[in-house]
């Protein structure tokens, strides 16, 4: 019954992505000649590229799994960095600093505001154009969820719960890790998952802006050859894997916060 | 020597806005409570109840006078008093089993002693079949007596108590005072109650402390001759339950009352306090 129900979702939910498909595929037999790709030549000048064991020409030696892995790893440093620097000082700020929060929680929120695109050439300066210049606009950009909403998770701890545990003779360091960690973990998650969205959002912008690999230059090559199949493929594996990492998050969301009332009904 | 000594307690806080005037919380509060007694205390709100409730947990410290337990000053929260708190503050992301054991992991008792202890908890308060429900599939009631057994797990010797049914149905309230009656009668804890209702206060008590405000202090200690072992709804409708209760409600009122005479007077309390109201 509960699989019923479970297949049901999900076909309910796929059928406008399929119709969407479909229309896209009808639509691409009368509009002029290179301007859109259909979806089945996509899947199949998508599907040679993946399974590619040399490189194609003009691809930077690399082939779209390899340039793929090369933005991820760079998410992935940049998202681990903004994580951990996010999550310390959302708590720092939110809890035991409070002079620190009122001298520089306004001025994060301006470092916030910066439009993050407008700043890419900025890095480009500052760090060159490569790895550590990826990483640092994926730091920059994704920072702020993250610490933002530790910060304000932090804040809203219920003071009966702390003085619950408190009252218990609890110290310091059982308060933190006992009651203000876990109070704040649902923020925390929110952060991350803002976070996450943004990082790709940015990689992609960072590779098109000025790159030698990864996915969003892998991308920028196909315009140049006017590759129209794999232009919008690769705007459609980016999306992909976006939606995995999303799913990945909310599961693990799930998995910590099962506490939380009715938060996944 | 009084398991619970307070004497000429006070505490101020600094008034908004000023740095030199003070308001007194309390002031010359004094009150002497046995081992094994029940003490409630009831007043009218703002008069200190719950300064003196985290004073008497250690939270805050006294500016004037002394308050100790077992002859010792109090310096700090510690074990040997359990609290339960005004609007339960259960720990949302623990179950009833994790709940109640956050008091012994802060004793650091061994992992599987623990088990056993919290088993015997849960079996007195009656959550046997949910262990592991998280706080938010219980009810009210429910949540209250993981909220008790949460204070009662440590064992501690003092039992303090902040209006802790204040936010249950009555029918629940009614149940939790009796199941509260039995677990001290089983467990013989010294209990400090805070209420604001009368019937609450003299139904559970020993004695009832009720306190005037600004400053806050003891206006009279009523003792309450009420048989043991009790139960609210078999002490409800006496005369001399009915007797005491308007004996505190005209101490709240700020009226000087007549001295209680329990037992001796056989004439209807409800005449007499008609009799009284017509004066």
């Amino acid at each position: 019954m509960k699989a019923l129900k479970f297949i049901r979702k999900v076909v309910v939910a796929a059928l406008p992505i399929i119709a969407f498909f479909l229309l896209w595929q009808l639509a691409s037999a009368y509009v002029p000649r290179g301007v859109i790709s259909s979806p089945v030549k996509i899947a199949q000048a998508m599907w040679k590229e993946l399974i590619r064991v040399k490189p194609a020409m003009n691809m930077g030696g690399l082939t779209l799994l390899q340039h793929t892995a090369r933005s991820l790893w760079r998410i992935a440093k940049g998202f681990a960095l903004s994580g951990s620097v996010g999550i310390v000082f959302g708590f720092l700020l939110g809890t035991y600093f409070k002079s620190l929060e009122k001298l520089f929680l306004p001025f994060f929120q301006v470092c916030e505001k910066l439009n993050p695109f407008a700043i890419i050439p900025v890095f480009m300066i500052i760090f060159g154009i490569d790895e550590s210049e990826k990483v640092a606009i994926v730091f920059w950009a994704a920072i702020w969820p993250i610490l933002f909403n530790t910060h304000a998770g932090a804040k809203s701890v219920d003071p009966a719960l702390v003085k619950a545990a408190r009252t218990m003779g609890a110290s310091r360091f059982k308060v933190f890790v006992g009651v203000i960690l876990p109070s704040t973990l649902p923020s925390v998650f929110t952060g991350l998952k803002l976070a996450i969205r943004v990082a790709f959002f940015m990689i992609i912008a960072a590779e098109l802006a000025g790159a030698t690999s990864g996915i969003g230059w892998f991308y920028i090559q196909q315009k140049v050859a006017y590759k129209l199949a794999l232009v919008y493929g690769s705007i459609l594996l980016i999306t992909l894997i976006a939606i995995i990492f999303n799913a990945l998050f909310t599961r693990l969301e799930k998995h910590f916060l099962k506490w939380k009332e009715h938060a996944f009904v | 020597m009084a398991k619970i000594e307070i004497s000429n307690l006070g505490r101020s806080f600094r008034k908004k806005g000023s740095n030199a005037e003070r308001f007194w919380a309390l002031q010359d509060f004094n009150l002497s409570i046995e081992q094994g007694e029940f003490v409630t205390v009831v007043g009218p709100s703002g008069c200190g109840k719950s300064t003196l409730l985290d004073l008497l947990v250690g939270l805050t410290k006294p500016d004037e006078g002394s308050i100790s337990i077992d002859g010792k000053p109090i310096d700090g929260p510690a074990l040997d008093r359990g609290i339960v708190l005004q609007g339960y503050a259960l720990f949302p992301w623990r179950n009833v089993r994790k709940n109640i054991e956050f008091g012994l992991e802060i004793k650091k008792v061994p992992k599987n002693e623990r088990k056993d202890i919290v088993d015997h908890f849960i079996k007195l308060v009656d959550l046997e079949g949910f262990e592991n429900h998280f706080p938010f599939e219980l009810s009210g009631g429910m949540q209250q007596r993981v909220a008790i057994a949460r204070a009662l797990a440590y064992d501690p010797e003092v039992l303090l108590m902040d209006e802790p049914f204040a936010a249950v149905d009555a029918q629940t309230r009614e149940t939790m005072q009796d199941e509260i009656l039995s677990i001290w009668e089983k467990t013989n804890k010294t209990v400090v109650f805070v209420t604001h209702s009368i019937e609450e206060a003299v139904g559970l008590a020993d004695r009832v402390a009720v306190m005037s405000k600004n400053p806050g202090k003891v206006k009279e200690v009523v003792t309450v001759n009420l048989p043991r072992p009790r139960r609210i709804a078999d002490v409800r409708n006496t005369t001399d339950f009915s007797l005491i209760t308007h004996h505190v409600w005209e101490l709240l009122q700020d009226k000087e009352p007549a001295p209680l005479n329990l037992g001796t007077n056989p004439v209807d309390v409800g005449e007499a306090i008609l009799a009284e109201a017509a004066i």
